[in-house]
């Protein structure tokens, strides 16, 4: 089965004070607490939540990046502690991260090239690849130019690129029009929903409720650590 | 993985390296310049001497003593600088989440700037021999060798580097280790002949005393028996390649468990 599935999972952080401060405030911050959750093959969610509420978290235990404290995690079948390598060929993921490991002196094709040699996609494929996903996109034409004189928004889409080059049947976007401007925010959704009806199953985060409904779907809220399903019509209305 | 896509990979990586650098060319024009200006103030410093312990030690002056020393040194001094630039906080995470393993994605990344070490060594090395007119005696299977071992060591010392970078999030203990200590002891431009027998001792836990000594052997003209000092150097190597993967290991675990793979 090509879905996600969590079953009470927990995850805390040490929190450590400045030298010279108080201990009092140090100690252990729970960020996910017993939550479980189910996506379906080919299914949408969106996943909606403060500033620190713990949906990175989320995507970066499905992703491997981090390991549950306790709970259950599969992708596509596959346990993310035991079969992390199996996750990895079986998902994509768009990281809400800085400069997204993106090298600014090179171009968009080499970068990307890098990136499937990492995912394992062999170079004739990746190239067809890359240069389709690009067209798609809307970077075709800039794609040997250096990276560095990209705008934000063509750097999200260059990002969405790196987590399709392996042709993923799972998806995770970390708050992907974070920074970005309006008119890219709308081209970044249009292509989310593409790859919605083209069947893959894709987990959003995102701290706003517009760019929630903006999807069709389930939308989650997680708050304190807990996973709540919403009403969508109460969401939308 | 298949050997072929392995194959792609390296060849990947080894374009992405050249273009990388090849787009910074002020760097490389500074340290051609850096490198050979370094090795002639050294070999003329050494030339400049009368009489020197390495005569007797290696039957080498102190000129090619010191040069040998500079000129090699980043074979087994470079793994830490080697690893950390292709673990850059934000693309960790990237590489993190595909299925390539770490060390792997660490060795191949860093196969370009293996080879770039090995060659600007060679250069440095031809260039300030030439301009200072020194003498060697080359044994090269010897010489081969010790280079091999050489990169095994530093790519032990690379990963310690690393995942202690990756728990501490700094990494100045196993650079001060490896710059300042064995800079002193590690037989690199100070003879171990000279120094007081305590800082002797020291030298041999170093990798550094066991891989400069054996380039010199290899480099001299009468080599003494060289099979223990190899032998010693081989299992050296190993245990450091073995460490530096256990302590690799841990430190990605560590990320793993807490969470922390960006530190700036």
């Amino acid at each position: 089965m090509n879905g996600i599935r969590l079953h009470a999972v927990w995850k805390s952080f040490s929190r450590k004070s400045e030298i010279g401060h108080s201990k009092a405030s140090s100690g252990k911050s729970e960020v996910l607490r017993e939550v479980t959750l189910q996506l379906d093959e080919r299914e949408i969610v969106s996943l909606l939540g403060r500033n620190g509420a713990g949906k990175t978290t989320l995507i970066r235990i499905i992703s491997t990046l981090i390991e549950p404290d306790a709970g259950k995690v599969e992708v596509c079948g596959y346990d993310v502690k035991k079969q992390a390598h199996q996750v990895r060929r079986h998902v994509g993921v768009m990281l809400n991260a800085g400069e997204g490991g993106f090298q600014s002196r090179l171009s968009a094709i080499t970068n990307l090239e890098y990136y499937a040699a990492l995912y394992q996609v062999p170079i004739r494929q990746a190239r067809i690849r890359i240069r389709d996903l690009l067209q798609e996109m809307g970077l075709a034409g800039r794609e040997w130019d250096q990276c560095q004189s990209y705008s934000s928004g063509m750097r999200r889409r260059l990002a969405l690129v790196r987590a399709l080059l392996s042709d993923p049947p799972v998806l995770l976007l970390d708050e992907p029009t974070l920074g970005v401007d309006p008119w890219s925010t709308g081209e970044i959704h249009q292509m989310i929903r593409k790859l919605a009806e083209g069947g893959k199953t894709i987990l959003i985060t995102t701290n706003n409720v517009s760019e929630a409904r903006g999807f069709d779907g389930r939308i989650l809220t997680l708050e304190n650590g807990t996973l709540t399903e919403q009403d969508r019509e109460a969401i939308l209305s | 993985m298949r050997v072929n896509l392995w194959i792609e990979r390296s060849i990947i990586f080894f374009k992405r390296e050249l273009k990388l650098k090849a787009s910074y060319r002020m760097n490389l024009f500074i340290s051609i310049v850096g490198g050979v200006s370094g090795l002639v103030v050294y070999g003329l410093l050494g030339n400049s001497a009368f009489g020197s312990v390495t005569t007797q030690a290696y039957n080498i002056t102190l000129g090619a003593y010191l040069v040998s020393g500079v000129a090699f040194s980043p074979i087994i001094m470079g793994g830490l600088a080697m690893f950390s630039q292709h673990s850059s906080p934000s693309e960790l995470e990237e590489v993190m989440v595909t299925p390539t393993g770490f060390r792997d994605y660490i060795l191949t990344s860093s196969v370009f700037d293996i080879l770039v070490t090995l060659g600007s060594s060679g250069f440095f090395f031809g260039t300030a021999t030439l301009l200072l007119g020194l003498n060697y005696s080359f044994n090269i299977p010897l010489l081969a060798l010790v280079t091999l071992l050489g990169l095994l060591c530093s790519i032990g010392l690379g990963f310690i580097g690393l995942g202690m970078r990756l728990i501490y999030k700094q990494s100045s203990l196993v650079s001060w280790v490896v710059f300042s200590l064995t800079g002193l002891v590690g037989n690199i431009i100070v003879p171990i002949q000279i120094l007081p027998t305590i800082l002797q001792s020291v030298s041999y836990v170093t990798p550094q005393y066991y891989f400069f000594t054996s380039l010199r052997v290899a480099l001299g003209s009468e080599s003494p028996p060289v099979g223990p000092l190899v032998g010693l150097f081989v299992v050296y190597a190993i245990v450091l390649l073995g460490a530096g993967v256990l302590v690799l290991d841990r430190g990605l675990r560590f990320i793993r468990r807490n969470g922390t793979h960006r530190w700036i």
